[in-house]
């Protein structure tokens, strides 16, 4: 027998990207942890932070990253938290027994999304036209977590870092060539908007 | 040719005619096939008018010819096709349509040429087709209209084609977000965008046209002591340079919904089709969720209705005058010019300036005054005041003007004895209506206004403003003053309280010109010989009269709602932009009512027309629908297999081989399973993990049978309800521990189920302590079912042990198979012995090829769904969707042993008891077998209660689900049938194309009916 192998939402997908505003892979060195607890659950939260090193994001659309996780804001009691794919079920395992006894519920969902990253300064001009969010908003800043329609599709955004500015995008698994392909039509440099709000040449009176 | 015959000289106007275009650009374009020639710089309109063009089209009833009419998006009349083939637009405003090297624009709804028409004969009868014509007309026979009436007067009537081939062009749609959106780049605009800029908002300011400053060039007026045109030039620098300013020229804001969300279409690449090539998007739609809106949308100048007043050559005189400020062009020679208002004064002042002759200046005022019309007096031009055009004198059949009667207004009843002017073309004035179609979008109230005589805004519960003309503002200074408090105080809402300090700028200075008040001419009487032949037209585009109006309302139309829909009026593709007001004035009097007693209709988006295309963005081709993948697509798209839709997953149907045919492929899918071994994907399933202490509780009252008493390690099938009582979604639920159990629901559910479950749990059950979490996609999961499947499993490593005794039907089991991790649920619905196995996604691809090469040496194969359907339509397994429509019950299936008669409650418990759904003469589920078992019935097909009744039949039932069951090799069908339980072994029959099939009612597990194959 073969060695097993693991394959990637994307790895159908061969062809080169190539023409577009901005770098666009897939990460599929993600391991996801579906987390869920009260947010009035002070005891859960603080055993989840034992494990994990630091506090769970109790602020909608924040994430909090510490020493090999990143916890995703999800909803008042749900959070995604990330790690390296190999030790995913190392810590689903440390997890779950740290809330034994608790009322939480700890999901190995590695393989549910892909990670879809977005680099590049233009990422925000892309993004506006995969979702109706605010994306130039101040508040957009490395860090921040929403869940959004995306295209078609449901899907959540985070800000992992700017200069250049650098987003990832997670969709549910079967949707990932559809979201590829939406993100492919959308970052064409033919179709580039420019610095939206940004000094520009003043049209003729 | 050098000189075009409607161009001006370079020198004219002191070198200030033309401002637009670059004479040392000429540029080649053609119309209705012959070439011509304009300059850079040059609208399709302008550049038809230099080259001498009268007549761009024909109207849309009669068929009479028609000159331009407007400037810009007013315009009625130049309606052209654009462009050839794929790229062809019909109904575009050759106003709007920039000039470029290789245009082509043809002129619409002519045959078989514009000069000479063969639908002109429609004007000849035109007494005959009044408003109501058609409604009156074509009602006998009836038949007459689908076939004959309709076809024939849909060709007459119209506008310009439709293209026949895909659109090659790309579109796109962008959303933005702002604190104050600006409509409309006039001074109006621009001072308001710069003031809410200074206030420190994020500002769009945007304009339909390609240049911004509206139509202040076209005025002669200064702002801070300088040409108009200065200012703006600053204005839009400053605007530009900021870093919270977003311009956007050639956008059209087209409809105004709540929440100040405002879609705009920006014609990207129409002004230079070149960049198509690249793959540019030939249209943007802007989707705008802004704080504030400013509408600075301007004003939108009236006709009179006078006689023929749609003769190519009768010209909005504020149009004449921006041709010849832009284009340096001019309609013709020598001019008359009809009014109500002083503003038109500035068209003589231009007319005069360029040296085209003024025969004759008509107002229908008894004694105008003001410094404009004390010039014209000054100069000597020939006055009628009091009076107004009683009739057009026409040459070439109508085509060209040759002159004018005037006649005085005021003789108290009677015409009086006319006055003759020679022209070639007539500039009319009467008066400017507030463009407020974006405000009334969003439900704001409009009010009359007795000086302008026009509707401006009133109250609106949107948080809008609207300044300058749009407002029905017309004094540059106030105008600039309004701009500005209104960008200021937009701004201070928007923002965070406090946020805007200090106050608003203070407005630049302009001078004030003093405007003595229009009055309104609703009617002007014809004069002449034919008179009644004479048309005064309202609705340019939909060629609807004084006449039709006063018909309609002869006719007893009171409401402006129904005089609208019975003549058209305002109803083309324009929305009524110039005939609106003078419409509600002819309504006005002959009703005997005032204007705000009618009230107006209402305005609805786009405010113009914008294309399809801008309209679907994206979603075409490939992104037409979001489609799923399975972790196996791949190999199915390998394997040549063909797909159904389920949701929006994409399933194999079935795996023909080289040519076989889907029903061959089908049979061999079945009895492969039957015989052998067979894989399905079945990853599309939903599953949904719920844990708490409160799991079991939580899914006792979601499930119609008892879930909490399921033992850990077993699997139980069980049913949804909706809370009226009907099934709406079934599959297996699992228990792995006390606390942690796995719901199945049906592949094209699963979204649906888990909201389901959230919504009961939040708003009825919030202290029930269970979590929901969604894995459908986290588990690739195939049934591999048949008789070989134990020894397909042992051929692969593995630390489950898979024998029968130690993992018997519906339990399950996790582990590791062929080195990956799985989970295994031994349950079927294929009525063989069965395993379910899920493993994470991402192995999906890598176990499936691992077990179809373990199942090699057992002849093991892929089946599709539709095999699947067979087997479980052989075993009487009901499916969600072909037994179900939203009005079955567990009752009416014969699953009343999965519905708990102990539980104290579940959903749908109460609706079961109700009379209707405990009626024992409801429909239920059977099986049928035909006469002839080689017949399939068809699925859907009715039955009746009587077949030798003549119809209409009573209708018992139908036919569910239906199929060749290769098996038992003969058809085989489900039917809910009145009283069906009953009438075992009873013939019924089916009305099927004319005759009737009979087919008798069986048991509907029609297979292995001691269910013995799935413990092989």
């Amino acid at each position: 027998m073969s060695e097993a192998e693991w394959l990637n939402a994307l790895a159908h997908r061969t062809v080169e990207l190539s023409g577009l505003v901005l770098a666009i892979e897939e990460r599929f060195d993600v391991g996801m942890i579906d987390l869920r607890i009260l947010p009035d659950d002070t005891e859960s939260l603080a055993a989840a932070q034992r494990v994990l090193g630091i506090a769970l994001p109790g602020e909608a659309r924040t994430s909090t990253a510490g020493d090999g996780f990143t916890c995703l804001w999800f909803s008042v009691d749900q959070w995604l938290v990330t790690c390296d794919r190999t030790r995913t079920q190392e810590f689903t395992k440390s997890l779950s027994k740290a809330l034994e006894g608790h009322f939480a519920s700890v999901t190995d969902v590695s393989d549910m999304r892909a990670v879809i990253r977005l680099t590049g300064d233009a990422g925000r001009q892309v993004l506006m036209k995969c979702m109706s969010i605010d994306i130039l908003s101040k508040e957009i800043r490395p860090g921040y977590v929403r869940r959004v329609n995306f295209g078609e599709i449901a899907g959540a955004l985070r800000m992992v870092s700017n200069e250049p500015d650098c987003f990832e995008l997670y969709v549910f698994r079967s949707y990932a060539s559809y979201a590829l392909d939406w993100l492919e039509e959308a970052a064409r440099e033919s179709a580039a908007i420019g610095k939206p709000f940004g000094p520009s040449p003043a049209p003729p009176v | 040719m050098t000189v075009l015959p409607h161009r001006l000289a370079e020198a004219a106007l002191g070198g200030q005619a033309g401002r637009l275009i670059d004479r040392t650009k000429t540029i080649r374009f053609t119309f209705d096939g012959k070439t011509m020639s304009g300059f850079a710089g040059d609208t399709l309109a302008s550049a038809l008018m230099a080259n001498g063009v009268r007549v761009v089209g024909r109207s849309f009833k009669y068929h009479r010819p028609r000159g331009l009419l407007g400037l810009g998006s007013e315009e009625p009349n130049g309606l052209v096709t654009i462009g050839e083939d794929n790229r062809l637009e019909p109904n575009v405003r050759a106003t709007q349509v920039e000039l470029y090297d290789g245009l082509t624009a043809r002129s619409q709804n002519r045959w078989p040429s514009l000069q000479f028409d063969v639908g002109e004969i429609n004007n000849r009868f035109s007494r005959y087709i009044p408003a109501g014509f058609y409604y009156k007309t074509f009602m006998h026979p009836r038949a007459f209209w689908k076939h004959i009436y309709e076809p024939v007067i849909r060709r007459a009537a119209g506008l310009g084609p439709a293209p026949k081939e895909a659109d090659p062009d790309r579109y796109e749609h962008v959303h933005i977000h702002c604190d104050v959106l600006v409509v409309g780049g006039g001074i109006a605009g621009l001072a308001a965008a710069r003031s809410a800029m200074e206030a420190g908002a994020r500002v769009i300011l945007a304009d339909e046209n390609s240049r911004l400053g509206g139509v202040s060039d076209l005025n002669d007026e200064k702002i801070e002591g300088e040409n108009a045109l200065a200012w703006i030039s600053k204005t839009t620098e400053e605007l530009a340079a900021s870093e919270t300013v977003h311009l956007l020229t050639r956008t059209t804001a087209t409809g105004h919904f709540d929440h100040n969300y405002v879609v705009m279409c920006e014609r990207v690449c129409d002004h230079d089709p070149a960049r198509l090539k690249n793959g540019a998007p030939r249209h943007r739609l802007w989707k705008v969720r802004t704080k504030e809106v400013v509408l600075a949308t301007g004003s939108i100048e009236r006709p009179i209705a006078f006689a023929d007043n749609d003769k190519p050559g009768v010209m909005l005189a504020s149009a004449v005058r921006g041709y010849i400020a832009r284009y340096a062009v001019t309609p013709g020679s020598a001019a008359v010019l009809f009014t109500n208002n002083d503003d038109a004064y500035r068209t003589f002042t231009a007319l005069y300036d360029a040296g085209v002759t003024l025969t004759r200046i008509i107002d229908s005022r008894p004694a105008p005054d003001s410094i404009l019309t004390d010039k014209a007096k000054a100069l000597g031009i020939p006055l009628s005041f009091g009076s107004g055009i009683s009739s057009v004198k026409t040459e070439d059949g109508g085509k060209c003007i040759a002159g004018v009667s005037v006649t005085s207004l005021t003789g108290g009843g009677g015409l009086n004895r006319p006055i003759g002017a020679e022209c070639d073309f007539i500039c009319m004035s009467g008066g400017f209506n507030p463009a407020v179609h974006l405000f009334s979008h969003g439900g704001g109230k409009l009010i009359y206004d007795e000086m302008l005589q026009a509707f401006r805004p009133g109250e609106t519960r949107e948080r809008i403003r609207v300044v300058g003309a749009a407002n029905g503002v017309f004094e540059t200074a106030k105008i600039l003053a309004e701009g500005i408090s209104a960008g200021w105080s937009a701004a201070r809402d928007a923002l965070p309280k406090g946020a805007v300090k200090g106050r608003a700028p203070r407005p630049p200075k302009a001078d004030a010109q003093p405007i003595s008040p229009s009055e309104p001419v609703w009617f002007v009487p014809a004069h002449g010989e034919k008179n009644e032949g004479n048309k005064h037209f309202l609705d340019f585009q939909n060629d609807v009269t004084v006449a039709d109006v006063e018909l309609a309302n002869r006719e007893g139309y009171r409401s402006v709602e129904h005089v609208k829909r019975y003549t058209t009026l305002g109803m083309a593709t324009d929305q009524g932009k110039t005939s609106n007001i003078n419409a509600l004035g002819i309504l006005s009097e002959a009703l005997g009512k005032t204007i705000p007693e009618i009230g107006t209709t209402t305005f609805r988006p786009p405010y113009t027309p914008f294309s399809f295309g801008a309209f679907v963005g994206p979603v075409r081709g490939k992104l037409f629908q979001p489609v799923r993948r399975t972790p196996v697509q791949s190999w199915h798209e390998d394997m040549g297999a063909e797909f159904e839709p389920i949701g929006q997953w994409r399933r194999p149907y079935c795996y023909p081989k080289g040519s076989e045919r889907r029903s061959d492929a089908v049979k061999r899918e079945v009895m492969a399973v039957r015989n052998a071994a067979g894989l399905l994907d079945a990853s599309t399933l939903g599953k949904i993990e719920v844990r708490g202490p409160d799991a079991g509780t939580f899914l006792d009252l979601i499930y119609t049978n008892t879930m909490s008493t399921l033992k850990v390690g077993r699997c139980r099938y069980g049913l949804m309800l909706n809370d009226s009582g009907f099934l709406f979604d079934d599959g297996v639920t699992v228990r792995f521990a006390d606390e942690h159990f796995l719901v199945h629901t049906t592949s094209g559910n699963s979204d649906h189920i888990g909201g389901w479950l959230e919504r009961w749990h939040q708003t009825e059950w919030p202290h029930l302590k269970v979590f929901m979490t969604p894995v459908t996609e986290q588990w690739a999961q195939f049934a591999l079912a048949g008789p070989k499947a134990h020894a397909v499993l042992e051929a692969l490593e593995s630390d489950i042990d898979f024998s029968g005794r130690a993992f018997p039907f519906l339990s399950f089991k996790a582990g590791r198979l062929a080195g990956v991790p799985v989970r295994v649920y031994r349950i079927s619905f294929s009525g063989e012995l069965s395993f379910e196995i899920a493993t994470p996604a991402g192995f999906g691809q890598y176990l499936w090829t691992a077990l179809m090469k373990a199942g090699e040496g057992f002849d093991i194969a892929p089946y599709g769904t539709e095999a699947l359907h067979v087997m479980r339509a052989e075993k009487g397994f009901i499916a969600i969707g072909d037994e179900t429509d939203g009005t079955v019950t567990p009752l009416d299936l014969g699953l009343s042993w999965a519905v708990s008669k102990k539980k104290k409650d579940f959903i749908g418990k109460r609706a079961l008891e109700l009379p209707d759904l405990a009626r024992n003469d409801r429909r239920h589920f059977i099986g049928l077998l035909t006469e002839d078992p080689q017949r399939v019935l068809p699925e859907g097909a009715q039955a009746v209660a009587d077949p030798r009744a003549r119809p209409p039949h009573r209708v018992i039932g139908y036919v569910s689900s239906t199929y060749f069951s290769p098996t038992l090799e003969r058809s085989i069908a489900f039917g809910l049938i009145e009283r069906g339980r009953e009438r075992m072994g009873e013939t019924i029959h089916f009305a099927v194309g004319g005759t009737m099939m009979p087919a008798e009612i069986v048991d509907p597990v029609f297979y292995d009916k001691e269910a013995e194959r799935q413990n092989v």
